[in-house]
């Protein structure tokens, strides 16, 4: 597969941004996360972007696909979109009908099983991944809200099916990692521009200068290595990636906290919510275990 | 030309690689570990490598056929370059005439220039060196005070100075040499670049004796050394635009550049992974083949941008910033592996490996560059404006 997004699709990913943008005006809080997010869900359903990956197409470009989740990433909406995307790629075609937020149970080495978003009302973990059976919804327990645009919570057995779609969605949580982190970036990058010391912009600063390339070159590397994950030849291989994504995207999301000074630190300034995403998506790899994947 | 790495095609051409690799690549230099070369011989074999790749149809993958190359892409570049790390093949003496001075005198040089000098370059028979820094300079190229003046009337320069850091410089038969040819005009506005003749008798050239024991680079004096009209590069006092190049060019050179260092990083962590098998260190070479892995995937990224004519600048700015720490890095845990066979080779790679945030610009040259020339943001002092950032975007 191509490495890079065609350019049509690159397209429809600035019209999808400004969809997201318009369902996640933030600022973040609590609050916010705790609403249901059914209007958006309808939004995506309506905009025809649940179907991006093409339902039961499994050849459709896994890197354009990347590219919608890296977009999702930026904003923090608490829904299974990746998730989705990768299991109505997988899905049979002829059981796709619903588009209910759909998400994965996968195996932990406790023997127990975990799935994003498992806890939220309406979504429904997929327990047989190609005929698309799933069990019902609202049924995780004990979530771990961490982070709460990706909280995780317990089920009660792992979704089974060929490797290939953890493979895919692992790819695609490790895109919406790189998304968190570009939108740290971004963030880091345009406050420096705006917050003065000593009768300078801190972003002329060579300090500042030394901490944003490094920001940069994590992010680069970030991305280089969800498209690694998405080109894996097992599910081992596809974790290794995904780590080493999560983990880029984490330091820059870190780097742009140290950017912000003391205002990072706060609650109040909201870019923990990012952080917070991508050591879930971390955490997420780091629980999904290899040998009890084996025995499925 | 191929346009992504993935493909039947793709994989043809590198099976194609892997094949005369493997029958080509001399033995002596597969087995230096065990029967070290003198610098000599490695001299000499790194000579004739470049000969080989030259009959074989192999150097100048990315040149142009009008000018003898094979017309490809980066892509099957970078196929060549990962085969050829795997094979372990040794790198030619022949890298600054391929990489700088043939594809400069390809975009800026006057037809007689390209008939006389790009033969020998893409055949390996002459080798060239580069000369840029200066003792007083560090990283700050304009500020050069080698001179090359003509007196009124006259075709030819006399050049007076001195260059250091010259990698090659005593066996080059030629310098891609930048020199002050204005003493009134401002900076960056006063040089020219010279094709420059180093077989000649007012060049001295000193070899300077690195931490490692070698002498593979030196410092040059000029002393009223003659450079010719035909000589000169593109037009007097343009030379400053000539130093970083511009269009496909400076494309092939970031490409190019990036895929040594993968062949550099490839046959250290591979070393490493074979030293630390089974001991305490053998997690940390592991994490060190992820990020060799991820390299390689951002260099696959970076080539399939090239060859799709999308933006590649930015992704292409980070590569020796991430190759030249990251092998440091490797170094590092190397030299505690406690593999007393291949401790000697350890120290050496440990002080080799000093210079990679050194030579061509310091790591922290590389960070100005990339806050600067990628981010935009601005220099100390300078009045700014908020840019306004893409910020939903990833820019490819």
């Amino acid at each position: 597969m191509s490495l890079i997004p065609s350019i049509e699709f690159l397209d429809a990913t600035k019209e999808f941004n400004r969809l997201l943008e318009s369902l996640s005006p933030g600022p973040y809080s609590e609050e916010w996360f705790a609403q249901p997010q059914t209007e958006a869900w309808n939004a995506l359903r309506e905009g025809g972007w649940l179907l991006a990956g093409g339902a039961g197409s499994r050849d459709e470009e896994l890197t354009n696909l990347l590219e919608l989740a890296e977009v999702w990433g930026q904003h923090l909406i608490p829904l299974p979109f990746s998730a989705t995307l990768c299991l109505m790629r997988w899905a049979n075609s002829s059981d796709q009908p619903s588009v209910s937020p759909l998400t994965l149970a996968v195996p932990t080495a406790g023997g127990s099983a975990i799935a994003p978003f498992a806890n939220i009302r309406g979504v429904e973990v997929v327990c047989d991944v190609e005929l698309g059976l799933t069990l019902s919804a609202g049924k995780g327990t004990s979530p771990d809200i961490f982070a709460p645009s990706m909280p995780i919570a317990v089920v009660d057995r792992a979704s089974i099916g060929p490797q290939e779609w953890l493979c895919t969605s692992i790819a695609l949580f490790a895109a919406e990692a790189v998304g968190a982190a570009r939108q740290c970036h971004n963030r880091a990058l345009a406050y420096s521009f705006e917050r003065s010391a000593y009768q300078q912009v801190i972003g002329s600063f060579q300090a500042i200068h030394h901490m944003a390339a490094n920001m940069y070159r994590d992010l680069e590397l970030a991305k280089s290595a969800s498209l690694w994950a998405a080109n894996a030849g097992d599910l081992e291989e596809a974790l290794r990636a995904g780590t080493m994504a999560a983990e880029l995207a984490r330091s820059v999301a870190q780097k742009s906290i140290q950017v912000h000074g003391g205002i990072g630190f706060t609650w109040e300034l909201g870019l923990h919510w990012y952080l917070r995403h991508v050591m879930a998506v971390e955490s997420f790899f780091r629980h999904i275990s290899l040998e009890h994947m084996r025995e499925m | 030309m191929l346009l992504t790495l993935n493909s039947p095609e793709a994989e043809s051409y590198r099976r194609q690689i892997r094949d005369w690799l493997n029958k080509s690549v001399p033995e002596p230099w597969l087995n230096r570990s065990q029967e070290m070369l003198s610098s000599d011989e490695e001299l000499d074999l790194k000579r004739n490598w470049g000969y080989s790749l030259y009959e074989a149809g192999y150097a100048g993958l990315t040149w142009p056929t009008v000018f003898g190359g094979q017309g490809l892409g980066p892509i099957e570049e970078f196929i060549f370059y990962e085969e050829s790390a795997k094979a372990g093949a040794p790198e030619s003496l022949d890298t600054l005439g391929k990489y700088l001075a043939g594809p400069a005198i390809m975009q800026y040089g006057t037809d007689g220039q390209k008939v006389r000098f790009l033969p020998p370059i893409l055949a390996g028979r002459e080798i060239w060196c580069e000369g840029y820094s200066e003792p007083d300079g560090g990283s700050d190229l304009a500020s050069a005070s080698t001179t090359a003046l003509r007196g009124r009337d006259e075709d030819d320069y006399l050049v007076n100075g001195r260059k250091i850091w010259t990698s090659w410089g005593h066996i080059a038969d030629r310098c891609y040499l930048l020199a002050k040819t204005s003493r009134e005009l401002p900076h960056h506005h006063n040089l020219s670049v010279f094709l420059f003749n180093m077989r000649q008798p007012n060049v001295e050239v000193r070899r300077i004796r690195q931490i490692t024991g070698d002498a593979t680079f030196n410092e040059v004096t000029f002393e009223n050394a003659l450079a010719t009209r035909d000589e000169l590069l593109g037009v007097e006092n343009g030379g400053w635009s000539l130093v970083g190049l511009t269009g496909p060019y400076r494309r092939i050179r970031f490409a190019l550049n990036g895929l040594r260092q993968y062949g550099q990083l490839y046959a250290l962590i591979e070393q490493l992974s074979n030293c630390t098998r089974e001991s305490h260190l053998e997690s940390i070479a592991n994490s060190f083949q992820d990020r060799l892995e991820t390299f390689r995937w951002h260099l696959m990224r970076l080539v399939e941008l090239q060859a799709n004519d999308r933006e590649w600048y930015g992704p292409a700015a980070i590569l020796r910033l991430t190759f030249s720490e990251l092998a440091q890095e490797v170094t590092e845990v190397g030299l505690t592996a406690q593999c007393t066979e291949h401790d000697d080779y350890w120290r050496d790679r440990f002080l080799h490996c000093r210079s990679e945030t050194i030579a061509g610009g310091t790591s922290e040259i590389q960070r100005n560059v990339i806050a600067t020339s990628v981010l935009k943001m601005p220099r100390f002092g300078q009045v700014v404006r908020s840019p306004t950032l893409d910020s939903k975007s990833s820019g490819e």
